[in-house]
Parts: C-alpha cells; sequence; structure tokens
C-alpha cells in the first residue's frame, strides 16, 4: 500500500484535494471568518461617501475570473445601493456586459432605486487606456448612448457627469493588467481615490501602489468579498468558498511541512552514513 | 533608395506618433487632444487586424498537419471547424445569437474556469516535491509564504487576530518594497525602449523583409 | 446556468457540456490522454475564434462605422490594416512595416507617457518617507525598511557594473536579495490562494449544479 502511494504520489495528493474541497462544499463546516484591516478601509471608503456622490465603476474582468471577481462586484454594488450614490458602471473588457448582467441578477437594486437616475450601465468601451483617457476626460465623446440604447441626454443620471471631476471615486474589478493602467488615468491626473477589486494574485503587485498611496484600498479576491459580505451583513458567494478555502489551504500548509520534514531526515540520515554514523 | 522607404520611413512614423502622443499628454492643445484620440482609435482598429495574422497563422500550420496527416490530425481539423464555427457565428449573426452564446457559456467559460484552477493543481504537488527551505534565501521565501498563506486562511486568522497583522505588514513593508523595485524597474526599462525607438537604435519590431540589417 | 431545485444528476445539455469540459482538463493532472487533447484543442480554436469575432467587431463599431457617418478618412486606418497582410508576399514585406511603426509608436508613447509620473515618481517618493520625528517607533522602523529593501532591490537588479567589487555592494546585493525572497514568497501564497477559489467554483459547480449533491 505505502509503496503504491510512494509511486503515485501525485494522484493520490490531487485525490485528497479534491476530496477535502468537495467535503466542505456538500456540508459546510460554519469555520470562523475574520475580516482584515484592508477589506475594513476599502468599505469605509464606500461608507464614507455622501448621498449624490458620482462613483465610477469598471468592470473589466472575463467569465473565467468569476470565481474572484464575480462575488467582489456583486458585493460592492450591494454596499452601493445603500449610499444614495449615483454609479456609473462600465467595461474595459469585452465579456464586461454579461458580468454586469449576472452581478446585478445576485445584487438587485431595491425598489427605490431606478435605472437611469440612480445608476447607468454604458455597456463594453473598446481601446483600454485610450478608452479610460477619454472616459475621464469627457465621458459624452466617447459614448453617445447607455448598453441598452438609451441615449444619453435621456438619461437624468448622465446630466451631471461629464469627466473624471464629477465624480468621487473609481471602483476597478478586474482580473487583468488594467490596474496600474488606472493608476496612470485616473489617480496621477485627477487624484480622486481609487480602490482596486482584483483576483488574489495580482494583491502583491498593487502593494507598492497601495503604500505609495495611489491605490487608496485592495479588496483581495474571493476571501475579500466574502469578509466584505460578513462586514455589511449581505450574504453571497464569497462566504460560500470560505471554508473550502480553509481547508485547502491548511492541506497546502501540512503538505510543505511534510515535505520538508522529509527532506531534512533524509539529509541527516546521509550525512550520518558518510560519516560512519560518527 | 529601397532602405528609405523600408527603413527610415517606418522608423520617422514610429518617432513621430510617439512624440506625439507624449506631446497630447503634456500640453493642453485642443488640436493636440483631437489628434490624439483620433490616431488612439486609429491604433485600435490596426490592431484589430493584426488579430487575423493569428487566424493565419494557425490555419496555415494546423491546415498543414491536415495535409500531411500528421500525428493527431484530427484534433487540427477539430481545431480548425470550432475556430471557423465560432467565427461565422459571431461575425454572421451576432454576439447574442443563442447558439454563440451556449458555446460562450458552457464550452468557453468552462474551459477558461477550468484552465485558471487547474493551476492550483500543480502549484500543491510542486509545492510538497520542491518547496524547501535548502538555504538562507529559499528559507525566507518560505517563511514568508507562509505568513501570507497563514493571514489568507479565513479560519487561522479568525482564531489569531494578530496574524492578520502580521501578514498585513509582510504584504505593506518588504511586498510594498520589492514590488516597487519591480515597478521601478520596468518603468526605467520602458523609457529605455522609448529613447532607443526615437533615436533608431530598436528596430526589432519593424520585422518583415528577410536579409536586411536591423 | 440554473440551479435545479430537486436533488438529481442534471439533464441540462448545457450543464453536461460545461461539466465535462471542466472533467477533461482536470484529467491531465492525473495522466496526458486523448480527452484533455480534445478539450486543450477545443479551447485553443474557440479562443482564436474569439478573438477574431472582438477583432470584426472593433473594425466595425471603429472603422465602418465612422466611414458611414461621414468620417471618410477612417479609409486611411482600415488600408493600413490591410498592408499588415502583405507579409505574406516576400517581395511586398516592406509594407506591412507601415502599420507596425504607427502601432508601436502610439502604444509605447501612451505607455511611457503616464509611466513617469505613477511608476518612477510616485514611487519614489513612496519610498522617501519620514525617518524620525513622531512618537511611534514602529512607524520610522517600517519607513526604514522600505527604504532600505528599495534601494537593496535596485541595486540587486544593476547588472552593468560588477556591484560585487564595488565597496558594500555585496551585502547591499545580498539583501535586496532576501527581501525579492520575501515578496516572491508573498506572490506565492497569493497565487494559491487565487488558483484555489477557481477551484473551489469549479467543484462546487460539478458537486452541486452537475451531480445535484446539494
Amino acid at each position: 500500500m505505502s509503496k503504491w502511494i510512494r509511486s503515485n504520489s501525485v494522484a493520490v495528493i490531487y485525490a485528497v484535494l479534491f476530496l477535502i474541497t468537495a467535503l466542505p462544499i456538500l456540508s459546510p463546516l460554519g469555520l470562523p471568518i475574520s475580516i482584515g484591516p484592508t477589506t475594513r478601509k476599502f468599505a469605509s471608503i464606500i461608507d464614507s461617501l455622501k448621498k449624490d456622490d458620482i462613483v465610477f465603476v469598471d468592470i473589466n474582468f472575463s467569465p473565467g475570473s468569476w470565481a474572484e471577481n464575480g462575488p467582489q462586484l456583486a458585493v460592492i454594488m450591494k454596499h452601493l445601493w445603500t449610499k444614495g450614490v449615483k454609479v456609473l458602471f462600465f467595461s474595459l473588457a469585452v465579456d464586461g456586459p454579461q458580468m454586469y448582467m449576472k452581478a446585478i441578477g445576485q445584487a438587485t437594486p431595491p425598489p427605490s432605486l431606478k435605472y437611469g437616475v440612480d445608476w447607468v450601465y454604458l455597456g463594453y468601451l473598446s481601446g483600454a487606456e485610450t478608452a479610460a483617457a477619454a472616459i475621464t476626460k469627457d465621458t459624452w465623446s466617447l459614448v453617445k448612448s447607455d448598453y441598452f440604447g438609451t441615449p444619453l441626454q435621456n438619461l437624468p443620471i448622465m446630466q451631471k457627469i461629464r469627466t473624471a471631476e464629477d465624480a468621487q471615486l473609481l471602483i476597478v474589478v478586474t482580473s487583468g493588467e488594467m490596474s496600474w493602467m488606472w493608476v496612470r488615468q485616473w489617480y496621477e491626473r485627477y487624484r480622486k481615490t481609487y480602490l482596486l477589486a482584483p483576483i488574489s494574485i495580482m494583491v502583491p503587485s498593487g502593494a507598492p501602489y497601495q503604500q505609495a498611496g495611489q491605490i487608496a484600498a485592495i479588496l483581495a479576491g474571493s476571501r475579500g468579498a466574502a469578509e466584505y459580505e460578513v462586514l455589511i451583513a449581505k450574504p453571497g458567494e464569497g462566504a460560500t468558498v470560505t471554508d473550502a478555502l480553509t481547508m485547502q489551504l491548511l492541506y497546502l500548509m501540512c503538505l510543505i511541512i511534510i515535505g520538508n520534514v522529509i527532506f531534512y531526515t533524509q539529509r541527516k540520515g546521509r550525512r550520518t552514513s558518510a560519516t560512519g554514523g560518527i | 533608395m529601397s532602405i528609405v522607404y523600408r527603413r527610415t520611413i517606418p522608423l520617422a512614423i514610429t518617432v513621430v506618433f510617439l512624440v506625439l502622443m507624449v506631446c497630447e499628454y503634456f500640453f493642453a492643445s485642443p488640436v493636440l487632444k483631437n489628434v490624439g484620440l483620433e490616431m488612439q482609435s486609429w491604433a485600435v482598429l490596426i490592431s484589430a487586424f493584426a488579430v487575423g495574422l493569428g487566424v493565419i497563422t494557425i490555419l496555415r500550420h494546423h491546415g498543414m498537419r491536415i495535409a500531411k496527416r500528421s500525428e493527431d490530425w484530427p484534433m487540427s481539423a477539430w481545431l480548425m471547424a470550432t475556430m471557423v464555427l465560432f467565427m461565422v457565428l459571431g461575425i454572421g449573426f451576432g454576439q447574442n445569437n443563442p447558439m454563440f452564446k451556449w458555446i460562450y457559456d458552457n464550452v468557453y467559460g468552462s474551459l477558461s474556469s477550468a484552465t485558471y484552477s487547474i493551476l492550483g493543481l500543480f502549484i500543491t504537488s510542486a509545492a510538497f516535491r520542491a518547496f524547501r527551505a535548502r538555504n538562507l534565501d529559499a528559507a525566507v521565501l518560505l517563511i514568508a509564504g507562509f505568513i501570507i498563506l497563514m493571514g489568507a486562511t479565513p479560519t487561522i486568522a479568525a482564531l489569531w487576530e494578530g496574524l492578520r497583522y502580521l501578514s498585513g505588514w509582510v504584504m505593506d513593508v518588504p511586498t510594498a518594497a520589492t514590488g516597487r523595485v519591480i515597478v521601478i524597474g520596468a518603468a526605467l526599462g520602458l523609457i529605455t525602449l522609448a529613447l532607443r525607438i526615437i533615436i533608431a537604435k530598436e528596430t526589432g519590431f519593424l520585422g518583415g523583409g528577410s536579409g536586411e540589417a536591423a | 446556468m440554473q440551479q435545479e431545485e430537486s436533488r438529481v444528476v442534471s439533464l441540462d445539455p448545457a450543464i453536461w457540456a460545461a461539466a465535462l469540459m471542466t472533467i477533461g482538463i482536470y484529467s491531465l493532472g492525473f495522466k496526458y490522454n486523448r480527452f484533455y487533447k480534445f478539450c486543450e484543442f477545443t479551447l485553443v480554436g474557440l479562443g482564436a475564434g474569439y478573438a477574431a469575432v472582438l477583432a470584426w467587431d472593433n473594425i466595425q463599431r471603429i472603422g465602418i462605422r465612422n466611414i458611414q457617418t461621414g468620417k471618410a478618412y477612417y479609409i486611411i486606418p482600415m488600408v493600413l490594416g490591410l498592408m499588415l497582410y502583405a507579409r505574406y508576399q516576400p517581395k511586398l514585406q516592406w509594407l506591412s512595416r507601415y502599420p507596425l511603426a504607427m502601432i508601436v509608436g502610439i502604444g509605447t508613447g501612451i505607455a511611457v507617457r503616464g509611466t513617469v509620473q505613477a511608476d518612477l515618481v510616485s514611487q519614489i517618493l513612496g519610498t522617501m518617507l519620514p525617518l524620525f520625528g513622531s512618537k511611534d517607533p514602529l512607524t520610522y522602523l517600517n519607513n526604514l525598511l522600505v527604504l532600505i529593501l528599495t534601494v537593496t532591490g535596485l541595486v540587486f537588479f544593476i547588472f552593468t557594473i560588477p556591484t560585487q567589487r564595488v565597496k558594500g555592494g555585496a551585502l547591499m546585493s545580498r539583501i535586496g536579495r532576501l527581501g525579492l525572497m520575501i515578496g516572491m514568497g508573498a506572490l506565492f501564497a497569493e497565487t494559491v490562494a487565487g488558483r484555489y477559489s477557481f477551484l473551489v467554483e469549479r467543484v462546487g459547480f460539478l458537486l452541486i449544479q452537475w451531480l445535484g449533491l446539494r
């Protein structure tokens, strides 16, 4: 048995990983979640918005990263709906419209809010940094209508939005490199607050920008979304993954420890036999 | 004469547009602003045509494999068929076409998500087999990684609040500093590249035209 | 994809397609097999097709629509885009250099103009933090550490002069390398956490939406 395990160690590792991922999904463990300081800061910045403040939100990810960015977008939407702010949604990623429709299905606005008055979605804007520069410089020059074809002049919310100078905050939900482009086009040009909700992999790359104050706070992937959901008491998809994520990470740490113990034990054994047991 | 229109003029075009884009950013001139915006649209449009080069390359490569009946040529035929089908559906009937959306959501989306996630498996086995504290560098990497991992584990962080602040410190101080090194290095590299393009020392991007010295 | 209410295996072809694609990709973890190869080729084919659809969308939206609304000069970038395909004709390959030159010039200009401020000046300013004068010693320790790790990290990346031979260069390079190891450890940890999140989502889809186990 142990010989079989040794010769198929990779398959065993994967099988155990699938098992410990599956068990908490099928039977949630209800493990406690703590809320990190950056999540608190992210939420507090949105909390500090006043009624009728204008927020730009860039939905900049594809279906492949929905697992991390989807819960982030949904919980951010839920929080924004409670603040009485005006939200301009748009997408610099071509799959953005689908992600917007999916997220708004999960974070349905309350009946008191009206599309076109309290929020608007402009759809996909092609051109990456070009589009980012254009939408912040002169929104009306870039698009003539919203995603659903309504001319901008027929949307009350758009009467208050011309440039980034009219806004108080930019939130970018992204899986890609657009994050650093927005530092150039938003923070450095207009010195307005920039909140970033990236996938976990991008968090270390964002650390220097956060430390320099160019990015106010970073919401880290699905666990950041889970913490946010707990913080504002609006459960969603994010909180469902934390049990499984905890088990997976504990498993990984155990594997690393076991691997190092085996390594040092074998190395000590080799040294002992090399010195003839002395 | 041929070197003028094969090399000199293209390099001059590059320099002119590079300088134009930089000037558009730094000078508040309505003329520059409008020209800059138009040129950026042109660049997006020309880049769209460049995608066709990739499609042609795929068709040529896999077409050759099918013609020569290379190993697994049916797979190449399948690849070309899916590519052409998806293009016909998307271009001919629009991205809101039900069949296009069905394939995109259920096939392409699932394949993308699964490909993203399979790296988790490989990282796990690699961590077990290769992640060893053999020397000081590896030990430092391992310890820093462990601290962040524990901070990223929701339940461990809930049991010991101090761990949050420790992992936050690792992220805010040493990780931010080293990330900064990479950001500054990349910025210096980009500025150097731009200067090299301006003085016509960087010509590799022109490509094309065999036998000509860059 | 709607989650079915009864706990039975889904009969929805969309969910079955997504599930089979996911299992096909994951099968690579155990052994390279033809089913995985089929899924891989499907992903490549659909990805290339999708890129072509997006490119056509851009050509329509930016090129054709602008020409139709009176901006006839958009014929120029359309012609430039078509000139890219001249690279397939050996005698006319040089024509493809013109649109390439334009794209490179505009792209480099856009990238470099914001980089100086955002990635160089602001990052350097972010390193120049106060080292004394306040009541909280930990803040100054952190500021000093950020300064040391940033400077030593930059020294580590100097390859044009032999830093080992400069007085103190070897030590600075060593400290910088250790700082980079901390950053790499943090990157490893966050990468793992991110990939595991995707894995949880996919496994959840297979168990709940496909097999109906919950």
